[in-house]
């Protein structure tokens, strides 16, 4: 302990690999099955940020579906979030923007970032370059990921983006 | 006579009276009016100055002593008892908020409690330890459910969070000494989790989270402050004086960091000090025997015991002590005998006051003999010596050989000897025992060092006379055919069971070994096809070992080539190469 600690949620629609990513960056592991998340999930990394130990707690939370949105309470403090949609589902890019709306009415304005993910899956492609123009653009983002939890492409980047970004939001 | 003067008469003394009395009271008259007034006055103010200073008055003198308050007891007590007697209901309507809520509390903690204890006990009853409790309770005359309830109070709490309530961060940590924390800020966490869930689902208000969970035999206990939650993990039951410490230590927490918990950002560093004032909830209450111990009660029989045969069987009076000089002569005697025996070391040595004997004390080897036995001949009486000897490890050198050989249990053959903590082996033994014996000895105390030279290790030996001779097997094929002669069949079977003993022998040894079939040709006929006859004869040899199961030893044939030597003849032969010797 003594350490700077922060909590980090993940967000987005149900099935669009929030839980891979998180695996993939703590475990260094992925799996194509698919477990839904119930509730929440909590994992913990530790690393170093400019000579600085820095432990983030990842709030792991389930997706939203059309009978489900997240509960507020699991929000609750968080230094910064990662809105998470699967490149291939172009749905799901409508579901962080509802569901960003509403983080930022309840935390303020808390640090961000956008992973659009699973780009292995390069034939079902559906997202375009001016989506990630509009979002790059949007106050607080701290960058826009194009990430694949299955080959672990640019998972890390977007992670210590975020976790920067909640460190020096303060 | 006239009646005038008998009137006159009676007249004058009624005056006088007057005169006199006039003379006699006129300052106590003042007085008594001046009483009077007084009086009506405080008839007059009384209400209203009263009541203006009752209050101030009653105040006042509660806060020197206790005297208004005993002289209120007895008239309140009556008053309530009137009060209820007459019409119970208004007193009932106006404690009932206030002691409704608590008592309701009060009443589900208790019978949490005793639905824990109880399965406890049920659990419990029928086992070996219910039996020791029934018989626990009839040897203190306590009732079995006193018992066993008190037995089930035993707990301990393992750790304290304290947690910062909006974000679920740990700020601090504290855990019982041997207890395995878990990774604690997960935990910290996930019991915030838990709670926002049970939050949601269940709205219930803002400042009634979860109190308690439980999670297998593990308890965790939780209270909340506005802007700080502290958790307790408590195993076994604990009693709710275990939810006072956790409330004590929140607020004090709570007091001594409001602003460092005001600016929290995620720096736990302010909060290091925190520790301390978590710890004093690490209470614990241990399984503690009450009553006379069994133990105690078997001791005591025995006294019993022993002195009943005592009495019965006593020896005639002791003779008088010899005189003082022969007596202690006799002790120096002794002394010298002790401190001459390897292994005894006296380290004090005293004459009782008023000649009651000696003590004693000292260090003994186990391998020493017992000092007693050397009392023998001193002419000491053995209960004038009052004797304390506790263990240790000589390192006589007669000592340390008998301990190797009791350690080393050497095999017939082999001798052990030792000097200058050196501990020599020689003779024969196989290697699994020689392995052991370097082992052993290098905790032996008193062996610096192990002398192995004079030592043949037969497992090695073994092993030379087996490759020898399985390399001289030669085994005959006729010309121009791969398949063995009668013969080199026959000497086939005889180096099937060597070739066996090698495997063993590799395991024992720990070695991989490759055995290396290599077929040979002689020079008649083409070249072609003697290159041909030496791969399939060796082949051919590999088939006819097919039977035989080998575990350290891998079977590689290959023809021979011009460094094999004995290349112009019709044979197999064997090699053996160590695998790990390149
Ligand atoms: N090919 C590919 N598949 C992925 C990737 N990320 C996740 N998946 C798969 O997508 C499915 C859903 O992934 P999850 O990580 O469970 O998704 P989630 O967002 O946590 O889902 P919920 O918990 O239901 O909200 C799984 O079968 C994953 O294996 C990726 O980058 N590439
Ligand atoms: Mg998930």
């Amino acid at each position: 302990m003594g350490a700077l600690q922060k909590k980090l949620c993940m967000l987005g629609r149900y099935g669009v690999g929030k839980t891979s990513l998180v695996a993939r960056y703590v475990h260094s592991i992925f799996s194509p099955r698919y477990h839904t998340t119930v509730g929440v999930k909590i994992n913990k990394k530790q690393l170093e940020l400019d000579g600085r130990a820095v432990t983030l707690m990842l709030w792991d939370i389930h997706g939203e579906d059309d009978q489900q949105t997240i509960r507020p309470a699991y929000l609750r403090g968080a230094a910064g979030y990662a809105l998470v949609a699967d490149g291939t589902r172009r749905s799901t890019l409508a579901g962080i923007d509802s569901i960003h709306q509403r983080a930022q009415a309840q935390l303020g304005p808390v640090p961000f970032v956008v992973a659009f993910n699973k780009l292995d899956l390069q034939a079902d492609w559906e997202l375009t370059q001016e989506d990630a123009h509009s979002w790059r653009a949007r106050p607080g983002c701290a960058g826009l990921f194009m990430t694949s939890a299955k080959t672990g492409a640019r998972v890390e980047d977007m992670l210590r983006a975020l976790a920067r970004a909640a460190v020096e939001g303060r | 006579m006239s009646a005038g003067p008998g009137e006159r008469e009676r007249e004058e003394p009624a005056r006088d009276l007057e005169q006199l009395r006039a003379l006699l009271l006129t300052p106590d008259r003042a007085r008594i009016d001046a009483l009077r007034e007084r009086v009506e006055a405080l008839e007059h103010m009384s209400v209203d100055a009263l009541s203006d200073a009752l209050p101030e008055a009653v105040r006042r003198r509660v806060g020197r002593d206790d005297k208004l308050s005993d002289a209120l007891m007895t008239p309140v007590e009556s008053a309530l008892q009137t009060s209820v007697k007459r019409d119970p209901q208004p007193l009932i309507d106006a404690v009932s908020p206030v002691i409704g809520p608590a008592i309701r509390k009060a009443v589900s903690a208790a019978i949490r409690a005793m639905t824990r204890s109880l399965n406890q006990v049920l659990e419990d009853s029928l086992s070996p330890r219910g039996l020791a409790w029934r018989v626990e309770a009839w040897r203190t005359g306590r009732s079995f459910a006193e018992v066993a309830l008190l037995h089930s109070l035993i707990y301990r709490v393992e750790q304290v969070f304290l947690i910062h309530r909006e974000t679920g961060l740990l700020l601090a940590h504290a855990v019982a000494p041997e207890i395995h924390a878990q990774d604690a800020d997960m935990v910290s966490a996930m019991l915030t989790a838990i709670r926002d869930f049970v939050h949601d689902s269940f709205a219930v208000g803002e400042e009634e989270g979860v109190e308690a969970l439980q999670v297998g035999d593990l308890n965790v206990w939780v209270e909340h402050g506005p802007a700080l939650v502290i958790a307790g993990v408590i195993r076994g039951n604990a009693p709710s004086s275990v939810r006072e410490l956790l409330q004590d230590a929140l607020a004090q927490v709570t007091a001594d960091y409001r602003d460092a918990v005001r600016s929290f950002e995620g720096e736990t560093a302010p909060f290091e000090g925190c520790r301390a004032l978590l710890e004093p909830c690490l209470a614990s209450h241990h399984e503690s025997r009450r009553g006379r111990p069994y133990w105690a009660i078997g001791l005591l029989l025995i006294v019993v015991v022993a002195a009943v045969v005592y009495a019965l069987t006593r020896p005639p009076p002791l003779p008088p002590p010899p005189p003082r000089e022969t007596d202690l002569a006799a002790f120096r005697a002794y002394r010298a005998r002790l401190e001459a025996e390897p292994g005894l070391v006296v380290v004090e040595a005293q004459e009782d006051p008023e000649g009651d004997g000696y003590t004693l004390s000292g260090l003994r080897d186990p391998l020493a003999p017992a000092p007693e036995s050397l009392l023998e001949g001193t002419g000491l009486e053995p209960v004038r010596v009052h004797a304390r000897w506790r263990g240790y490890v000589a390192l006589h050198p007669a000592f340390v050989l008998t301990r190797a050989e009791r350690a080393l249990q050497p095999p017939a053959g082999v001798t052990i000897s030792y000097a200058d903590g050196r501990l020599a082996l020689a003779g024969e033994a196989p290697r699994a025992w020689i392995d052991d014996a370097r082992r052993i000895a290098a905790a032996l105390p008193g062996v610096d060092a192990l002398e192995l030279a004079a030592l043949v290790d037969t497992t090695q030996r073994g092993w030379d006379e087996t490759v020898s001779w399985i390399e001289r097997v030669a085994l005959e094929f006729k010309n121009d055919i791969a398949k063995l002669s009668p013969d080199g069949l026959a000497r086939l079977g005889e180096a099937k069971p060597r070739l066996v003993q090698l495997d063993q022998l590799a395991r024992a040894l720990g070695r991989a070994v490759v055995l290396e079939i290599v077929g040979n040709a002689d020079e008649t006929g083409t070249a072609e096809r003697n290159a041909i006859l030496r791969a399939e004869r060796a082949e051919h040899v590999l088939r006819q070992l097919d039977g035989l199961r080998f575990t350290a030893v891998m079977l590689s044939p290959r023809p021979a080539t011009d460094d094999d030597g004995a290349a112009n003849t019709r044979t197999v032969r064997f090699r053996v190469l160590l695998a790990d010797t390149p």
